[in-house]
């Protein structure tokens, strides 16, 4: 039995490795991609030289400035979403045991279409400049809000997995009301408030990039410094406790964390379902169940996941841009009901 | 008086005179200053120039056309894809002078980038004001117009893009001309009655989606102008609804409704008028029951949706349709598009 979870493990991490060198240069690839298409288009030669120009000049000419100011943030932000998503994916899934459950259920994502509708139909009551940060904060406050309902609704209510569930479904249920009632009487924001709940990466920028990156790349790292710990809790509470976790408290931790980094994901693209779903999943398929190699796995391929579904949201059909949401559920569902016939035998959620 | 009294005098005064020539010179070089400190845009940022842009990107038609009105237009490189006026600037697109940037709400922050403008004028919508923020971030000389809602904000834009330009002559010149003939209206329509009137938007996307100019629009500004009153109360845009027609208030003697063909028929009109009167909302109306609809396409609906400088002709086509037995032999056509100026001979 030993020797077979010892294979089972080596197999795994040797999975990992290709997953990650496939995977980086996938990523790589997809950079320069990104970079080189667009409405204004470019080859990769010029992408190339404009790169390296960039680096030593700084950006100068009409297509370094475009990929500098305007793609280059853009793919970055695709990367660090997708990879938080599906760290937060992987940790609701771990934590509430059970496969349907995505970064969205304790109602993060009802919570942030919320704010971000209160702040978009307020807005005349700010300036032009702060309402660029208004809505973010407004996203960001609400899935924070939406949380701690269904914390306090999960806890009162005798604090399991599946109290979380029930919470997180009514408390999104309600903010999914008050947003629409809110869209119904501001006819004219309509559009914004669609745009913030379909999910798009157009507003990413250098400034945002930043307020969310560093607390993306902290918060993921320290999940992965919890992955072991991961693993004890899928074994069940009894045994957890036995190795000296004390479950409840990990539990909150990692919920609050996980909702924490799904809030700062939502806050400046909107909502884009399905990648924290169904990446770890996938992950799992190709490298196991172990956190240890499931998180690094989610993280590679939720960013390329993402990555692509902006690429083809950008350029489907240039000028207009398609929502990143249903382009990521359109190429989700083949590549994951591929992997699912190709590995779904061995795999148990 | 001695000489050397009349001298003291003398000098004093040249000393005085002196002191007022430097005084009024500074003056003049601060208020110059004052002057060349650039322009204030809708976010409240202040843009300043080095040098006269030589190269501009507008992003919505109704600036296209301040900009030409300015004397501009020879400057513009890059304009929304729905910017079809002057003709002119259609035929620069055609020959691919003129790059497109895509439509006016919605405009493409890389192919404005791209044309590497000296200026580039945006209107304050949702979109807009994304794509402003991240040209901004890029270091682009960005402008953010403010929102046209009523003929102020017209005059404010003008300002703002003239002084970018650093020229607030022609603006000046641009703007008395604009207040000149609102006023002629004003003072015509002051001789004419009070109808209520309906400016309707949206015709041809169903009779429930019919919206209209209600108060603090320049749409409202135009209806006051022309001595008229607003069938629409609310603020804003409105759809129409049929408790908003049931009021004696809503319910208007005459509607010019906007439609967005560039052609229009008889059959048309027809159609249109057969859809009204067949419309339990709306065939109630005295409008539509005294067939005083009319409909303007084309460039006529162009200039009474643009607020842009043009909102001229529209207040004085206005008049003309609200109170045509101001107009000697004048009988308004049902439904009128580009050439709509033609019914101003004799009568302006």
């Amino acid at each position: 039995m030993k020797e077979k979870n010892d294979s089972l493990a080596s197999a795994g991490k040797a999975r990992l490795l290709m997953l990650i060198l496939i995977g980086s240069f996938a990523l790589f690839s997809i950079f320069l991609i990104s970079l080189a298409f667009g409405p204004v288009k470019m080859s990769l030669s010029e992408v190339w030289g404009a790169i390296v120009n960039i680096i030593v000049n700084g950006p100068q000419t009409g297509y370094e400035r475009i990929i500098y100011y305007l793609r280059m943030p853009r793919v970055l932000g695709t990367f660090l979403i997708g990879m938080g998503l599906s760290v937060a994916g992987a940790v609701f899934q771990a934590i509430i045991r059970n496969p349907l459950v995505d970064p969205y259920i304790t109602g993060v994502s009802s919570g942030a279409g919320f704010g971000a509708t209160i702040a978009i139909t307020t807005t005349v009551a700010f300036t032009a400049t702060q309402s660029l940060y208004i809505i973010p904060i407004g996203a960001f406050i609400g899935g924070l809000l939406s949380f701690g309902l269904t914390f306090m609704i999960a806890e009162g209510s005798g604090g399991r997995a599946i109290n979380y569930v029930l919470g997180g479904v009514i408390v999104g249920m309600g903010f999914g009301a008050l947003t629409t009632l809110f869209m119904m009487l501001s006819d004219d924001r309509v559009h914004q408030i669609l745009f913030f709940l379909f999910g798009s990466f157009t507003g990413i920028n250098w400034n945002n990039l930043w307020i969310i990156a560093v607390p993306i790349l902290i918060m993921s790292l320290v999940v992965l410094l919890y992955a072991r710990e991961l693993n004890v809790i899928l074994l069940g509470e009894e045994q957890a406790k036995q190795l000296g976790i004390n479950v409840r408290r990990f539990n909150i931790f990692m919920l609050v964390l996980a909702s924490l980094l799904t809030a700062f994901c939502v806050a400046f693209v909107g909502i884009i379902g399905f990648v924290g779903l169904i990446v770890p999943h996938a992950a799992r398929m190709v490298v196991g169940g172990d956190h240890r190699l499931l998180l690094p796995g989610s993280m590679v391929l939720g960013a390329l996941l993402m990555s692509v579904a902006d690429l083809i949201a950008k350029l489907a059909y240039v000028p207009v841009e398609l929502p990143v949401g249903a382009i990521m559920t359109l190429i989700g569902v083949p590549f994951f009901a591929y992997l699912l016939m190709r590995r779904g035998k061995e795999y148990a959620a | 008086m001695n000489l050397d009294s009349r001298q003291k005098i003398v000098a004093t005064l040249a000393v005085i005179v002196a002191v007022m020539m430097v005084g009024s010179y500074v003056f003049v070089l601060s208020t110059e200053a004052e002057e060349y400190e650039g322009a204030v845009d809708a976010m409240g940022n202040r843009l300043t120039f080095d040098s006269v842009p030589d190269t501009i990107v507008s992003t919505a038609p109704s600036v296209t056309e301040s900009i030409h009105a300015l004397g501009y237009e020879s400057k513009l490189v890059g304009v929304s894809q729905n910017c079809d006026y002057p003709q002119s600037v259609s035929d620069r697109i055609d020959d691919e002078e003129l790059k497109a940037v895509g439509p006016y709400n919605k405009p493409n922050k890389e192919e404005i980038m791209d044309l590497e403008a000296d200026v580039v004028f945006i209107t304050n919508t949702a979109d807009g004001t994304e794509v402003y923020n991240h040209l901004k971030n890029a270091e682009e000389k960005v402008v953010l117009l403010h929102q046209e809602e009523t003929i102020q904000d017209i005059y404010l834009n003008l300002i703002v893009i003239a002084k970018s330009m650093q020229d607030e002559d022609s603006t000046a010149d641009v703007q008395q001309d604009m207040a000149q003939t609102f006023n002629e209206v004003s003072e015509r329509a002051a001789d004419g009655g009070n109808p209520k009137v309906m400016l309707n938007l949206g015709f041809g996307w169903g009779m429930e989606s019919v919206f209209s100019f209600g108060s603090n629009t320049f749409g409202d500004d135009v209806v006051q102008m022309v001595n008229g009153t607003n069938a629409v109360e609310a603020s804003g845009f409105n759809v129409i609804t049929e408790e908003m027609l049931g009021t004696d208030k809503g319910n208007p003697d005459i509607i010019i409704a906007m439609v967005q063909d560039v052609e229009f028929t008889q059959s048309d009109y027809d159609y249109y008028m057969s859809q009204l009167q067949g419309d339990p909302m709306w065939s109630n109306t005295t409008a539509v029951q005294n067939e005083d609809v009319y409909f303007f396409y084309d460039r006529a609906a162009s200039i009474s949706q643009r607020a842009s400088v043009d909102l001229t002709d529209f207040a004085m086509l206005s008049l003309m349709y609200t109170q045509p037995q101001l107009f000697e032999d004048f009988t308004p056509p049902k439904y009128i598009g580009n050439d709509y100026a033609d019914l101003f001979d004799g009568h302006w």
